[in-house]
């Protein structure tokens, strides 16, 4: 059931409606029941209980760590690896199949293995992470280990975030869950708000977005075309722009679902587009992901005897700042290495996680060259001029980085690269935009869609927008949401016949 | 350990940390007020106040401080120079 169909509105309706209806005390059993409908009724009640076995081994290691101090690190270190484990098979199998062939065919081997092709419980890569973070915050005594085994179910199992997260953390959302909400009714209507929201990115812009970049990752409709020069920059701008429509967009719709319900779930984004630097927009960008790989990777990695060893590896062969310097790129590195196989085990989402890591890193680098340069320049970095010019300057880096993600392979991404530098910037007057999937209406309400959403991005960066327009009189306000419902109706791309795409983050 | 002492110790090591002779912590100080202590320097200083005092944080505690205070309580419960 996808989160924007006709069958999941309907579904949420009577979700709210039962939950509402039900006292207050058992309002958790309601989010358990729907949670398990969703799921089952989203895969099958086989990967349910896979879902649920893993949830069950979260609960079992981590009550087991907690009554046997002695031995908790290794009952931590097995419980934390069989869950990964399963991720990994489940989910990556393929990776090692590849690597497995390559080597055989290079011993010379004519035997091959054959693919698995197993499909995986739904949202698998999301709810691991969440259950390894419970684990390791009872293994390092920030929470108490959970004595309700339901209660961790219905945590790492609430059906909004079955799709692509948030990735909460068990402190944040386990007691908001667990306890019945009354119904609020401002809560409620920001709940609808943003879930409209969310729906108007996903079907007005993501949907039309995706047409474009279709066009041209995949070379025209016959896959005949060879895209050059400005077209793969629109490509790649056109990439970013429909991941952000479509995983905030989806994030938009999880978060407002969850607050129908009186729950609050943590922000995926803020504003990332706005951001001078590559390090800053990844904080800004996936941030429960990000939090999670620096809480259970970096931090980790940063404080072990390893790190230790190598600072003073580094401290005695380079100083004080090689000493500081350098531990933390090694870190960087493991983590973005992480997060790339995390996306999809393939080289072409390794090589994305080291070009991310090389842009980061490089940043960190030549920044006392950059600092020593505008001073020489006398560049006033206060000046709104400037900021604009790092917020283009990271924007086109990190499209330049995730272009590798929509190609089909590596090597076609390098390829696509190497006839980026083809010079042929009349396509941008001569109509060859309106070759690419989207007649001229389309694209028009794209580029006035686009301009709404940076205007309302705007706005986000002083505070909650929904807040504000609250605060308007009620003909305004109802107004507003009315435009943005009939948006919806009359240029969003649903209706018989179209099947609007997953979720881009749904797959990882 | 006295406290105060342990204030003393702890000032030189977040003036060498973050390279600024004139910052002076108590009790009340977050990352908020040292524009340099983000999260990856949040770890050079645990690292270093650990050498400082010979003792180890767990990653719950470096995870869950909340101010100089907090750290100041668990170090004197844990110092062994």
């Amino acid at each position: 059931m996808s989160i924007i169909s006709f069958w999941f509105f309907i579904f949420v309706g009577l979700m709210v409606a039962f939950y509402y209806v039900f006292p207050r005390r058992g309002r958790w059993f309601v989010l358990l029941i729907g949670s398990a409908f969703f799921i089952i009724a989203g895969s099958s009640w086989q990967l349910y209980l896979c879902f649920a076995a893993q949830v069950l081994l979260a609960y079992g290691g981590a009550r087991l760590l907690y009554r046997n101090k002695k031995q908790s690190k290794w009952i931590c270190r097995i419980t934390v690896g069989a869950e990964l484990a399963a991720l990994v098979i489940v989910k990556e199998n393929s990776f090692f199949i590849i690597n497995a062939n390559y080597l055989l065919s290079f011993l010379g081997k004519s035997e091959h293995l054959e693919y698995l092709n197993w499909v995986s419980p739904m949202a698998m890569s999301y709810y691991t992470l969440m259950l390894v973070s419970y684990v390791l915050d009872v293994h390092w005594g920030k929470i108490q280990p959970e004595k309700k085994p339901l209660r961790l179910l219905l945590y790492a199992g609430f059906f909004p975030q079955m799709v692509s997260g948030p990735i909460a953390r068990y402190e944040e959302t386990a007691d908001a869950l667990w306890q019945g909400h009354p119904f609020q009714y401002e809560t409620f209507c920001f709940g609808v708000q943003r879930f409209l929201w969310g729906v108007f990115k996903k079907l007005v812009l993501a949907e039309r977005l995706r047409i474009i970049v279709d066009t041209i990752y995949n070379g025209g409709s016959e896959g005949t075309w060879t895209p050059t020069g400005i077209y793969i920059w629109i490509g790649a701008i056109a990439y970013i722009l429909q991941l952000y429509a479509d995983f905030s967009g989806g994030m938009d719709i999880v978060l407002g679902t969850a607050q129908l319900f009186g729950v609050t779930l943590p922000e995926n984004f803020r504003t990332p587009f706005f951001s001078t630097s590559m390090s800053e927009l990844w904080r800004r960008w996936h941030i429960t992901l990000g939090v999670w790989l620096k809480d259970y990777i970096m931090y980790p990695f940063l404080m072990s005897s390893t790190a230790t060893k190598f600072r003073a590896f580094c401290q005695k062969h380079g100083g004080k700042k090689a000493a500081k310097a350098y531990p933390t790129y090694l870190g960087t590195l493991f983590v973005w290495l992480v997060c790339g196989f995390w996306h999809g085990g393939s080289y072409r989402w390794i090589f994305w996680g080291l070009a991310t890591f090389m842009v980061i890193v490089g940043g960190l680098m030549l920044k006392p060259i950059f600092d020593h340069l505008k001073k020489f320049l006398h560049v006033n970095t206060q000046a709104e001029s400037w900021t604009v010019l790092g917020q283009i300057r990271t924007f086109l880096l990190f499209a330049l980085v995730c272009s590798v993600q929509p190609a089909e392979s590596l090597l076609t991404a390098l390829n696509m690269w190497r006839n980026s530098f083809v010079y042929n910037p009349w396509i941008l007057v001569d109509g060859s935009l309106f070759q690419l999937g989207l007649d001229q209406p389309d694209f028009w309400v794209l580029v006035f869609g686009l301009i709404f959403m940076f205007i309302i991005s705007k706005y986000q960066q002083r505070g909650s927008v929904r807040a504000m327009i609250a605060k308007q009189n009620l003909a305004c306000r109802w107004i507003l949401w009315i435009a943005l419902f009939v948006a919806i109706l009359v240029f969003g791309m649903y209706g018989e016949g179209y099947n609007p795409a997953n979720f881009i983050y749904g797959g990882f | 350990m006295i406290k105060n002492e342990i204030y003393e110790r702890l000032n030189k090591v977040f003036q060498d940390v973050f390279d600024d002779e004139s910052i002076v912590v108590n009790e009340n100080t977050t990352s908020a007020d040292i524009e340099e202590w983000d999260s990856l320097e949040h770890i050079n200083l645990v690292v270093a106040v650990e050498s400082e005092f010979g003792m180890k944080f767990t990653l719950g505690e470096t995870t869950s401080m909340k101010n100089v205070g907090e750290m100041v309580t668990i170090i004197a419960n844990r110092a062994t120079k």
